[in-house]
C-alpha cells in the first residue's frame, strides 16, 4: 500500500506535468512571434525560430510603410476603440440595471427575447448592416462604432447577474434617505458595481482591436487604407495583391505585437478589477 | 411630532389569489412605540413597507400627520427606517453612511458635522467614523443602521426586525438601548418583530397579527393577560400557554383523558350565562399557572391532577416540567425546588382562577 502522501505527491507532480506542458503549448506561438518580429530578414517568410540576426527593422518598416499606414490604423482603432468602449459601457450597465432593478410589464418577454437574439452570431447581420449603412452613406468610422455600439445592451447578462446580487434594501434604504431613482444608480448603484463597470469596459475597449468581420465589409468600400482599424488594415497587407504576403510578413509580425502592447497593458492595470469582476456574481451570495 | 391612522388597509400583490394583508386598522398617537408581531408571513413586513412606501397600497388610506400618503413617494413621508440586514452602503465609511440622507437634501456643512457627530456620540460609535461596514461587528453595523436613522430626526421610525441578525446576548442589550433611545428622542416608532419577548419588552402597544389580520390590538398587558382569541393566547407567553381540549358541563370541566376539575364559582357564572353548559370548549392555561407548592395542592385540593413528568428542564431559579395524564400533554413552569426527573409521578395544581376559555369553533375568547 502506498502512502497517502506519496500518492498526494504523484498526483501533484501529474498535475503539475500537465500545466507546465499546456504553458508551453500556449506560450510558444507568442514568443515565436515575438521573436520573429525581431528577426531580419529580405526573403519575406521568417524560416528559423530563434533569430539568427536581431534587428528592429521590422518595427521602422511598419511605422514607415507608404502603402500601409500603420499609424493611421492604430489611431483609428483607438479612436474607435474609446469611443464605442464608453457608449457601450454606458448601455450596456444602463440596460443591465434597468433590467435587474425596476419591474415593468415588458421585463420577462424582454429577456426571454434577448436571450434568444443573442444566441445568432452577430455577423448574419452583415449583408442588412451594410445596405443600412450605405443607405446611410455611413460605411466609414462613424458606421463601425454605430455597429460596435448597437449591439451592446444586449450584452447586459453578466451585468445583470452582478447587479441582481446587490441587495435591493440599500436602493430602499436610499430611497428613504430621500434619493430618486436616478439617484439610487448614481450614488449606490454604480460605485458598488465599479469591478463590472470595469469589466464590461474592457470587453467592449477589446472587441474593435480584434474584430475584422465588420471592420472589413463597412471600411473596404472606401478603398482607402487610411480609414481602415488595425485588424483589417493588417489582413490587408497581406493579401491586398499576390505575393504581398512574403513582401510585408515580417512586417506584418511586427504590427501584430505592437496592437498587444496596449491591450496587455490595460489588462495588466486592470487585472484586479477585471478578477473581481467575473468571479463577483458568484460569490457575493 | 405626528399621528399615523391606517384605515382599514389591504394589500393584495400581483399574481396572487389571496390578501396579503385585510382590513388592517390602527391608529398610532404621538411618541407611541407600537410593536407588529406575529409568525412568519403574517403580513407584519408588508404592512410596514406600505407605510413606508416600498409597497402599494391595495385598497384603504393611510395617513401621515393627517394628509393621505398613499401616492407619496418614499423620500417625501420624511419616515427612517432600519432594515433587517441593516441595508448599510458598503462603499461608505460610517460617517458617509449617517450623513447620506442631510446631504441629498442639501443640509450645510457644519449641520450635518454637527449631528453626525451627536448620533455617533450616543450610540458609541464615535471612533468607528472612518470604517466601512465591512469592518464592523454585527452589533457595530445596527448602531450605524441606528445612526442612519437618528440623524435625519425624521418624525416616524420603522424597524423591520432590527435584531434578529444578533446573537442572543446583543439582541437583549441592543433592545434596551432601543429602548432607552425611544425613552429620549420619543419618535413615534413601529417595529416589527416575530419574537414576542421583544414585543413585550419594547411596546407602548402590541398588535398581534396572523394570515393578514389583525388579531389583537392592546397594551403588552392586556394580550398577555386579556388575549381576545386563541392565536394571541398561544403566540403571547413562553413557554406557550397550555390548551385542552373539554367539555364544560354542570361547573366541571373534563378532557375525557383523566383530567376532570371544578371550575371556579366567578368563571362559572360566564360560561353558563353564555350558554356553554354541556358544550365543547377549549381551556388555556398558562405554564406559571400550574402549582406545584404543598400550599397551593392542601388548598386546592379539587384542582390536583396526577401526572407523570415526560421531560424536565431545570432553569435555575425555576423548572419546566412537560408532563402528560394520559394522553394529554402540558408544561408547567414550577419552582426549582419542584424539579421532577423524567418518569416521576407528580401532583400538580391548576389555578383554574386565571384560566382562558375559548369558543371551539370560532377560537375566540368567552368572557363578559
Amino acid at each position: 500500500m502506498k502512502s497517502y502522501s506519496n500518492q498526494r505527491k504523484v498526483s501533484l507532480f501529474f498535475r503539475y506535468l500537465l500545466l507546465t506542458i499546456l504553458a508551453i503549448l500556449w506560450l510558444i506561438p507568442i514568443l515565436w512571434i515575438v521573436l520573429a518580429s525581431f528577426s531580419y530578414n529580405d526573403t519575406g517568410f521568417i524560416s528559423t525560430f530563434f533569430p539568427e540576426k536581431w534587428s528592429l527593422q521590422n518595427y521602422i518598416g511598419i511605422f514607415t510603410n507608404s502603402q500601409f499606414p500603420y499609424l493611421h490604423w492604430i489611431i483609428n482603432t483607438l479612436l474607435v476603440a474609446i469611443i464605442s468602449a464608453t457608449l457601450s459601457t454606458f448601455f450596456q450597465i444602463s440596460v443591465a440595471y434597468v433590467l435587474s432593478r425596476l419591474r415593468f410589464k415588458l421585463r420577462k418577454p424582454f429577456l426571454q427575447i434577448a436571450l434568444v437574439l443573442g444566441m445568432f452570431p452577430g455577423f448574419m447581420s452583415m449583408i442588412a448592416l451594410y445596405y443600412i449603412l450605405k443607405g446611410l452613406n455611413m460605411l466609414n468610422l462613424g458606421g463601425l462604432i454605430l455597429v460596435y455600439v448597437g449591439g451592446a445592451g444586449l450584452g447586459f447578462y453578466v451585468a445583470k447577474g452582478f447587479f441582481d446580487t446587490i441587495p435591493r434594501s440599500l436602493d430602499e434604504a436610499a430611497e428613504l434617505d430621500g434619493a430618486t431613482k436616478w439617484q439610487v444608480f448614481t450614488k449606490i448603484g454604480l460605485p458598488l458595481s465599479k469591478p463590472m463597470i470595469v469589466y464590461t469596459a474592457l470587453t467592449t475597449f477589446m472587441a474593435p482591436w480584434v474584430d475584422f468581420i465588420f471592420s472589413g465589409i463597412i471600411l473596404s468600400t472606401s478603398g482607402d487604407p487610411k480609414t481602415y482599424t488595425i485588424a483589417y488594415g493588417l489582413y490587408n497587407m497581406l493579401s491586398s495583391s499576390k505575393g504581398s504576403a512574403t513582401a510585408y510578413f515580417a512586417q506584418f509580425v511586427a504590427g501584430c505585437v505592437i496592437i498587444a502592447i496596449p491591450i496587455t497593458i490595460l489588462f495588466v492595470i486592470m487585472q484586479k478589477f477585471y478578477v473581481s469582476g467575473i468571479t463577483a456574481g458568484a460569490d457575493k451570495g | 411630532m405626528v399621528k399615523i391612522n391606517l384605515n382599514h388597509i389591504y394589500k393584495k400583490y400581483p399574481n396572487a389569489d389571496d390578501y396579503s394583508v385585510s382590513d388592517f386598522d390602527l391608529h398610532i398617537g404621538d411618541h407611541e412605540f407600537i410593536v407588529f408581531v406575529g409568525p412568519s408571513g403574517c403580513g407584519k413586513s408588508t404592512t410596514l413597507r406600505m407605510i413606508a412606501g416600498l409597497e402599494d397600497i391595495t385598497e384603504g388610506t393611510l395617513e401621515i400627520g393627517g394628509k393621505v400618503m398613499n401616492d407619496v413617494a418614499p423620500r417625501d413621508r420624511h419616515i427612517a427606517m432600519v432594515f433587517q440586514n441593516y441595508a448599510l452602503y458598503p462603499h461608505m465609511t460610517v460617517y458617509d453612511n449617517m450623513a447620506f440622507s442631510l446631504k441629498l437634501r442639501h443640509y450645510d456643512k457644519a449641520e450635518i458635522d454637527k449631528r453626525v457627530k451627536n448620533a455617533a456620540e450616543v450610540l458609541g460609535l464615535a471612533h468607528l467614523l472612518e470604517r466601512r461596514p465591512a469592518d464592523l461587528s454585527g452589533g457595530q453595523r445596527q448602531r450605524v443602521a441606528l445612526g442612519r436613522a437618528i440623524v435625519r430626526d425624521a418624525p416616524i421610525f420603522l424597524m423591520d426586525e432590527p435584531l434578529s441578525n444578533l446573537d442572543a446576548k446583543l439582541r437583549v442589550s441592543m433592545r434596551a438601548e432601543i429602548a432607552k433611545l425611544h425613552q429620549n428622542l420619543k419618535t413615534t416608532t413601529i417595529y416589527v418583530t416575530h419574537d414576542q419577548t421583544e414585543a413585550m419588552t419594547l411596546a407602548d402597544r402590541i398588535v398581534v397579527m396572523n394570515a393578514g389580520r389583525i388579531q389583537q390590538i392592546g397594551t403588552p398587558k392586556e394580550v398577555y393577560n386579556k388575549p381576545a382569541n386563541q392565536f394571541v393566547a398561544g403566540f403571547i407567553g413562553s413557554p406557550q400557554m397550555n390548551f385542552f381540549n373539554v367539555t364544560y358541563k354542570d361547573g366541571y370541566i373534563d378532557d375525557g383523558q383523566g383530567i376532570k376539575l371544578k371550575v371556579p364559582e366567578g368563571r362559572t357564572k360566564v360560561l353558563d350565562a353564555k350558554g356553554y353548559n354541556g358544550k365543547a370548549i377549549v381551556m388555556g392555561l398558562r405554564p406559571e399557572d400550574i402549582h406545584m407548592e404543598e400550599a397551593f395542592l392542601e388548598t386546592w385540593p379539587e384542582a390536583v391532577v396526577s401526572a407523570k413528568v415526560v421531560v424536565s428542564e431545570l432553569l435555575g431559579a425555576t423548572s419546566q416540567l412537560y408532563m402528560n395524564v394520559d394522553k394529554t400533554e402540558f408544561v408547567g413552569v414550577v419552582n426549582a425546588r419542584d424539579f421532577h426527573k423524567p418518569g416521576d409521578s407528580v401532583k400538580a395544581g391548576f389555578n383554574l382562577n386565571n384560566a382562558h376559555f375559548f369558543d371551539k369553533e370560532t377560537q375566540v375568547t368567552i368572557t363578559d
